[in-house]
């Protein structure tokens, strides 16, 4: 089962997101509440997924569910520093087609 | 708000429940919980079975009450359940005779016939753990997927260019050049090839959940398996194991995704089904699910209790049982609902038509449902329309206003003809106008017109061995058709002989040119347009290894016919009068027949006498067609092995004849065709085809 650590810094109109440990179902309704939860004023969204080891389809619902927030919003979402097996994941399941992810 | 049907009433362990709801079967994600419902007519009690991941042991068994019991369908909403982490089946208590078809054995766990993802042979060709006693085990998935807005595409059936393919053959080759090798993403990632083809729908080989170790051997060292996947295990779900992702259980996430790419590149994906049995097999195969479940009900089954054997792969599904018919067709509109198919070709589909003693009915009421389903309304309905017990049905498919049918006699009719059976001409018109002896009171797009398909030789195969070599099937070579109407040019097998080579190449293109300029729906097999080849094997069922997979070294060396097959297609879609659904061949507003024929002298030919010299023209009416001029196109045949003159039909005033194809080496893209230096005849070399095109230049429009 999944342990997931959510490190926020806001400024100003920007909100980055470090996520560490596993984005999975158990994991998924924590990850969505703390971001979805500090959208407010938010139009550049950062996701750091550097250390962030896997992620399951509940996870990739987040995801999609933040793109649509931002898009929303007229804002933007960056998705920044996958490894290579979650970017395979978002290759795989055609995401990667639709955001902006940072290498 | 919670809704008040999901207060838990019962609780075992860590999960409440209560009972559930009867619609939809299967096993459904809800707020908070999982909903099961299943049916079983003769079953005297049922058990829900969950699984951690990968566990022998199940953690948790939940028996129905029996007031969870509504009809024939056990029903329960279970709360609490890791859905990403869970694995279930069921079990039915209820009689054990055979000799009556009853078969329930409380002590196996069972399959839902209608999960939607299956785990235990995730990973394409990993042994299994053969003492696990369940070995396909359902799992739970999101029913969410952003579409982005696609559906389904809606190409009027007419105007597909069918491209036939199997997921794991077609990149699994490591010069495939894709990262995703032989998996749904790995068509996903040739998405730009498949367009610049110009092909605009894939027909996928199996892709229901089978089980690749079903007659799984090795022979001389060699592992072959249950390759192709016509043995169904569970009718709702992807092959797991054609997905990169399948491990993380996002098999599903990846074939949508690999659909909703080809789609924005105007392709489409229809699905080869397998409804015809399953891969229980007869009395000595395994419990999976329908005969734990009921036996009666899903199979066709003699007095004492045997499985007929229509399919020749051991059982029959009973499909005009009023279940089972609800099972298709749940299945179907499942298909185009949650992952946007956008039709379905399917296997022995005669077996459809069979009752339940497995006489042919005049309207079987599958075929009959399926034809007026609502959420299947704009979907391509196609029949292989003959079964393994005898029943041959192509031009006589009960079709109902929908269906199209594999057309075996254009296969058979182009092929002979153009290896040199001057018999097959008068046949052939019948074929090129679109098979409206066989299909005259529907259109020609009940013709699916092909030359080569899964089964049988590829095209390059065709034209390079007389006789199949299958001896690595393990069978003695007598296994697959004999029946394959082929010619080696000379030589079986490899040659380095110039003229062989030569000659061969030229055969695939007059087929492929005649093929594409018939009317009827044109298909396809994935690897003809660079000659891909199995090295003369002809049944390659259980080959996972480089007899199926595509060499995709072939497309440098073979430039020259991807371009006259990508030439072609483009020729196709740009002239409508080649698409025309209709059988119309008369004088139009071009004041020329429609379609019309010719021998070597224009406009004379014996439509009833052998010959292998034939052309035919068709003359596009800029108003009925809505293009800007009418355009005239002229292919000629000679199947001859001494070149022939041809004389040219006389064109309109200001038209004049520029040549687009030529199977010796010429092929062009549109408004790139050069005048044919003699308007009034053209020389066809021996065996060798061409296309001529007119062009309006009196006003210099082009």
């Amino acid at each position: 089962m999944g342990m997931l650590t959510i490190n926020k810094e806001k400024n100003g109109g920007k909100l980055t997101v470090s996520l560490v440990g596993r984005v999975d179902v158990m994991t998924a309704p924590q990850f969505d509440e703390e971001v979805s939860g500090d959208l407010d004023g938010v139009t550049e969204l950062v996701l750091n997924l550097a250390e962030l080891g896997y992620m399951s389809s509940a996870g990739l619902r987040v995801l999609v569910g933040l793109q649509k927030s931002m898009t929303a919003r007229k804002g933007k979402l960056t998705v920044c520093s996958p490894s290579s097996n979650i970017l395979d994941i978002l290759k795989a399941t055609g995401l990667a087609d639709y955001l902006d992810i940072q290498e | 708000m919670k809704l008040l049907d999901t207060f838990p009433t019962n609780k075992i362990q860590d999960l409440e429940y209560c009972i559930g709801r009867i619609f939809p079967f299967g096993a459904t994600i809800t707020d908070g919980g999982v909903n099961f419902s299943v049916f079983s007519k003769e079953a005297t009690g049922c058990t829900l079975v969950l699984f951690h991941h990968g566990q022998s042991e199940p953690f948790v068994e939940i028996p129905f009450p029996e007031e969870f019991r509504i009809g024939n369908v056990y029903t329960m909403m279970v709360f609490g359940i890791q859905t990403e982490t869970t694995e279930y089946g069921y079990r039915f208590d209820g009689e054990y005779a055979p000799e009556r078809g009853l078969c329930f054995d409380k002590s196996r766990v069972l399959l839902d016939p209608y999960a939607k993802s299956v785990s235990g042979r995730s990973v394409w060709g990993r042994e299994p753990d053969w003492d696990k006693q369940y070995q396909h085990r359902g799992q739970m998935v999101y029913e969410d997927f952003d579409w982005d807005g696609d559906k389904p595409l809606e190409i009027p059936p007419n105007e597909l260019i069918i491209y036939e393919m199997h997921v794991r053959s077609f990149t699994e080759n490591k010069n495939s050049g894709v990262k995703f090798r032989g998996t749904y993403t790995g068509i996903t990632e040739k998405a730009d090839y498949l367009k610049e083809l110009g092909i605009n729908c894939i027909e996928l080989m199996p892709i229901f959940e089978f089980d690749e170790f079903e007659n799984y051997r090795e022979i001389n060292g060699r592992r072959l398996y249950n390759y192709w996947g016509y043995s169904t295990v569970d009718f709702f779900a992807p092959k797991a194991g054609y997905a990169s992702m399948a491990p993380f259980g996002m098999e599903n996430d990846e074939l949508k995704s690999m659909i909703r790419k080809l789609h924005k590149n105007g392709i489409e994906v229809i699905l080869d089904v397998v409804f015809n049995h399953t891969a229980e097999g007869n009395e000595n195969g395994p419990y999976i699910s329908y005969r734990g479940i009921d036996n009666r009900t899903y199979y066709l089954l003699t007095p004492d209790g045997y499985y007929y054997n229509f399919s020749g792969c051991g059982n029959t599904m009973n499909c005009n049982n009023p279940v089972v018919r609800n099972v298709v067709l749940d299945c179907l509109r499942y298909w185009v609902a949650a992952y946007h198919v956008d039709g379905f070709r399917f296997d022995l589909a005669s077996i459809l038509s069979r009752d339940e003693d497995g006489t042919p009915m005049i309207d079987p009421p599958l075929l009959d449902s399926i034809a007026h389903d609502a959420v299947l309304g704009k979907s391509i309905l196609i029949a292989e329309a003959w079964d393994a017990g005898g029943l041959y049905q192509v031009g006589s498919f009960p079709a109902f206003g929908r269906w199209s049918e594999w057309n075996g006699k254009y296969r058979d009719c182009v092929r002979r003809f153009i290896k040199g059976g001057a018999e097959c001409a008068p046949e052939l018109f019948w074929r090129i106008r679109g098979s409206n002896d066989m299909y005259g009171c529907r259109s020609s797009a009940a013709s699916i017109n092909f030359v080569t398909c899964h089964d049988g030789f590829t095209l390059y195969d065709l034209v390079s061995y007389n006789e199949k070599h299958n001896e690595d099937n393990g069978e003695d070579n007598r296994d697959g058709s004999n029946e394959n109407n082929s010619w080696n040019c000379g030589a079986e097998g490899e040659t380095s002989d110039a003229g062989i080579n030569a000659l061969r190449f030229r055969q695939m293109k007059n087929m492929l040119t005649v093929l594409l300029t018939s009317r009827g729906i044109p298909m396809l097999l994935s690897g003809d347009e660079f000659a891909n080849t199995q090295w003369g094997n002809n049944n390659a069922y259980c080959q996972d290894n480089e007899i199926s997979w595509l060499d995709w070294s072939y497309l440098d060396k073979n430039r020259d016919l991807f371009d006259y097959v990508r030439r072609l297609n483009a020729f196709r879609k740009a002239h409508p009068v080649l698409t025309s659904s209709s059988y119309d061949f008369g004088h139009n507003g071009t004041g020329y027949p429609e379609l019309s024929f010719h021998g070597t002298k224009a406009w004379e030919i014996n439509e009833t006498a052998p010959g292998l010299c034939l052309a035919y023209m068709y003359a596009e009416d800029h108003v009925k067609y809505g293009i800007k001029q009418d355009c005239f196109i002229y292919i000629a045949v000679n199947a001859h092995w001494e070149e022939h003159r041809f004389e040219l039909p006389a064109l309109p005033g200001g038209y004049e004849w520029r040549l687009a194809f030529e199977a010796y080496g010429l092929s062009t893209d549109a408004g790139h065709e050069k005048k044919h230096e003699d308007q009034s005849c053209i020389t066809i070399g021996a065996r060798s085809t061409a296309i001529l095109i007119s062009v309006l230049t009196k006003d210099g429009s082009r």
